[in-house]
């Protein structure tokens, strides 16, 4: 059994008040505590948290992880030899178990049997996952291989974490923060009682070219002065492959060209849109020709860009 | 072990999703659901009252709150959620 420093989780000496630990967790819940933080790594400096929150608040489970002793963080270890006796009522094997499901047992069996092997059936865990994918994989659905480490209670009724691959074939259709739900793929039940669910919230991950707004794809697309001014016809990428895009006479930076049923694929059949957002963008170089033509329209017309901010009829020809 | 999944349930925004379904989900009993519903904590879009509710039932767990800070902290994070999203979308394509 790997050792855990719960005191150290939670930034306090061994000698901590009651009340010093739940100001310590508080605070660190509010930085760490995945619904409410952005921080990187947050999910599992959160789980570590909680965990040493959980034993540290309870009396019992708090007196039982003192007396295993100071050992360094990860350090393979057994309890003292009176500890399970003390503890637990049981010799058992520490082979493989983890400690804040040691101790969640001990709790439970404390508590007057509320263990598992009391009473009826009881359902398995729910569980939550996040899972990145890329508007590709929405647009076409992904293969996922998801390595999970799963509390389940073996047959004599004691938490063993069992390693389980889950590999889930996401249908096209996922949109960013859509939620999946994967039957009977959660923690086992117990005495006969179904398992739990496995949810499965996608998150898109960023892409080189698309923003995703939902169903709707954006790409910005870069046009000349001349094609905006002009209209032309463009090859613009999509995720289903490139298309002709007609640019209609005076397309404005920021216009948005719509292309029907172009974006994601939506899971009942339909797709969202994609939209080109036009920029106009200035060559960095400018032909001896090219200035010449400028100057000459620049002579020939008489349009104001400002007019607005000064009050004017700011058409020109 | 290895498992290959092949039911697996999208969860849309056409899925009916009862009260007793969101409590039996959150572990809130079926009033106090009613009562995030009714006061606008949990949207009434079957595929986010899902979601909102599971977040109820950790906020609750994880910071000891009683419904009332329930309540604010899911309508105050899904106040964030969609600032966040406008911000982003306003940095990719300024108006």
């Amino acid at each position: 059994m790997k050792f855990k420093d719960y005191y150290a989780s939670l930034g306090l000496e061994r000698g901590a008040s009651d009340a010093d630990i739940k100001k310590a967790y508080r605070k660190l819940a509010h930085k760490y505590h995945p619904d409410v933080s952005k921080e990187p790594g947050a999910e599992a400096r959160f789980k570590e948290i909680a965990e040493a929150y959980q034993t540290l608040k309870d009396p019992e489970k708090r007196a039982a992880y003192d007396h295993l002793g100071k050992h360094a963080p990860g350090e393979e270890f057994r309890p003292p030899p009176d500890w399970s006796q003390q503890y637990s009522g049981r010799e058992q094997s520490f082979e493989g178990i983890d400690l804040a499901d040691l101790l969640a047992e001990l709790a439970a069996r404390h508590s007057g049997g509320a263990g598992r092997g009391a009473g009826g059936p009881i359902r398995g865990e729910d569980y939550e996952l996040r899972a990145g994918i890329s508007i590709e994989q929405a647009f076409e659905g992904a293969l996922l291989e998801l390595n999970l480490s799963m509390p389940e209670y073996d047959a004599a009724g004691r938490l063993r974490r069992v390693p389980k691959t889950v590999k889930v074939r996401v249908p096209k259709g996922a949109a960013d923060g859509q939620r999946l739900r994967l039957s009977g793929m959660g923690g086992r039940g117990f005495a006969g009682g179904p398992a739990g669910d496995l949810y499965l919230t996608i998150g898109l991950l960023p892409h080189r070219l698309y923003h995703a707004d939902g169903h709707d794809l954006l790409l910005e697309l870069p046009l000349a002065p001349w094609e905006a001014a002009l209209g032309a016809t463009v090859e613009v990428p999509t995720p289903g492959g490139k298309v002709q895009l007609k640019i209609p006479a005076g397309t404005a930076s920021g216009n948005k060209l719509r292309l029907s049923g172009r974006g994601l694929p939506q899971p009942k059949g339909n797709s969202g849109d994609f939209y080109a957002v036009a920029r106009i963008v200035m060559p960095k170089v400018w032909s001896a020709r090219a200035r010449e033509l400028l100057q000459e329209l620049a002579a020939t017309t008489d349009f104001s860009p400002r007019a607005e901010l000064l009050g004017e009829d700011g058409h020109g020809s | 072990m290895e498992v290959e999944v092949t039911e697996l349930a999208w969860l849309d925004e056409e899925e009916a999703c009862p009260a007793g379904e969101l409590a039996e989900q959150s572990h809130f009993p079926e009033g106090e659901i009613l009562e995030l519903i009714h006061c606008g904590a949990i949207p009434r879009h079957p595929g986010r009252a899902r979601s909102a509710a599971r977040m109820a039932a950790r906020l609750r767990q994880d910071f000891e709150l009683d419904l009332q800070g329930v309540a604010l902290a899911l309508t105050l994070l899904r106040r964030i959620d969609e600032l966040e999203g406008e911000l982003s979308r306003l940095r990719v394509f300024p108006p």
